[in-house]
């Protein structure tokens, strides 16, 4: 699957989430997850979007599992953000579409 | 607002709004598909698609969604990714609001938006959508391999969506509220057969219990008041489903269900408005009668459309 999205996986992840400088969303994914498919052409419009403000990164759940676990994921889609710290800010299950996630960012950070 | 004039505006990229865009943008009409998600609506939720024709070994409904939108596109149809927030049906200009994409003028409206799952109504029940009572086996089931679930529902889809689960959880709770399913027989008889499907009859669900995490369905006998409590890991609903007109705020008639009341011709009470297909008033709701309906629209949008140049 294409994606405007940056992909973390565990060899970028300090790179790309923890030394990133800025906030930081990541969308926690699988291939078997329908809504997790549905949802992703509104992820990439997201990406497009608030670039260069937000880092807006796809964790594959299935193949990144240290990852998931370190942010306790439980449920797919989850979309966690981080501050520019690497904290985190809030963590959101299964948005129904662009605007829910648009109000989950604008919740959390000041762009 | 957009300065374009659209002869015709699809809200909802199914395959009944897909079919509906390819055959009004091959009769020469500028269309645009309006879709919040990716596009195949409800079908992506379906395992595999084995009974709409030519796809012998089945298609899984993302294909299947994507093809329809590219074959839409590849004759002149537009697509947009935004949500409808409302509409402006009356007069011979109609105007469809977005949330994000700005308003959209048009001739003609094709309402696709399909249903949803219906909720059964506990008072915890939104927050715990997606996180520990799902609404689709295919998607979530996977979740919850090796565990056990409760099901509730007696239809083809609860009796389809327990076979499913019974493929991939220790063991299926099936709470229906009568002694006999609803569901044809082939569904029966394959339920009946899977050994890790127990049946919870005359029962319906009372409520779930969560601590740190979901433990479980209470359920009460509707013979006797006795309750029972399953332990399980999740709650499957699958009581039937409910139109999405939500965005319409009764612009069009809808019949006792909610469903737009539309006869095969998919005109619905306000002149260049149709409805097409789950969210359409018919006596079966698959991907074959959606994409009929899409394509009757595209004839009765031209027929309109021609009246209202000939009234100019």
């Amino acid at each position: 699957m294409g994606t405007k999205a940056t992909v973390i996986t565990a060899d970028n992840f300090q790179e790309e989430v923890l030394n990133a400088g800025k906030p930081v969303i990541l969308d926690f994914w699988a291939t078997w997850c329908p809504h997790c498919k549905r949802i992703a052409p509104s992820y990439d419009k997201v990406a497009a979007e608030y670039e260069g403000k937000l880092v807006v990164g796809k964790v594959d759940a299935d193949e990144e599992p240290a990852i998931a676990q370190k942010f306790e994921v439980e449920y797919l889609p989850t979309f966690i953000l981080l501050d520019a710290e690497g904290n985190v800010l809030d963590k959101v299950v299964s948005p129904a579409n662009k605007a829910a996630i648009d109000e989950f960012i604008a919740k959390n950070v000041a762009l | 607002m957009s300065e374009t004039l659209y002869d015709v505006v699809v809200i909802g990229g199914g395959p009944a709004g897909y079919s509906s865009a390819l055959y009004c943008a091959r009769a020469g009409l500028k269309t645009i598909v309006l879709e919040e998600l990716s596009a195949g609506g409800q079908m992506t939720l379906t395992e595999v698609i084995e009974n709409y024709p030519g796809f012998e070994e089945g298609i899984d409904g993302f294909t299947l969604g994507d093809q329809m939108q590219q074959q839409a596109e590849k004759f002149g149809a537009e697509s947009e990714l935004t949500t409808v927030s409302s509409v402006e049906l009356t007069g011979d200009v109609k105007v469809v609001h977005t949330t994000d994409a700005g308003d959209f003028e048009t001739r003609c409206v094709v309402i696709a938006t399909g249903a949803n799952a219906r909720q059964l109504g506990l008072p915890n029940e939104a927050a715990l959508a997606d996180k520990g009572i799902h609404y689709c086996a295919a998607c979530d089931g996977m979740r919850f391999k090796g565990r056990t679930v409760a099901l509730v529902g007696g239809g083809n889809t609860a009796l389809e969506d327990a076979l499913l689960l019974s493929r991939i959880c220790e063991k299926v709770y099936l709470i229906h509220r009568r002694d006999q399913y609803r569901a044809e027989k082939f569904y029966v008889d394959a339920v009946a057969e899977a050994e890790n499907v127990e049946p919870v009859l005359w029962s319906v669900v009372d409520s779930v219990k969560v601590e740190g995490g979901f433990q479980g369905v209470t359920v009460k006998n509707v013979q006797t008041g006795e309750t029972r409590f399953l332990e399980a890991d999740a709650l499957f609903v699958s009581v039937g489903r409910v139109p999405n007109t939500g965005f319409l705020n009764g612009a069009v008639a809808v019949d006792g269900s909610g469903y737009i009341e539309a006869d095969e011709t998919t005109r619905t009470s306000v002149p260049g408005v149709f409805a097409v297909g789950d969210i359409r008033t018919k006596p079966l709701r698959q991907v074959v009668t959606a994409a009929a309906d899409g394509a009757v629209s595209s004839m009765f949008a031209q027929q309109y459309i021609e009246e209202l140049k000939a009234k100019a």
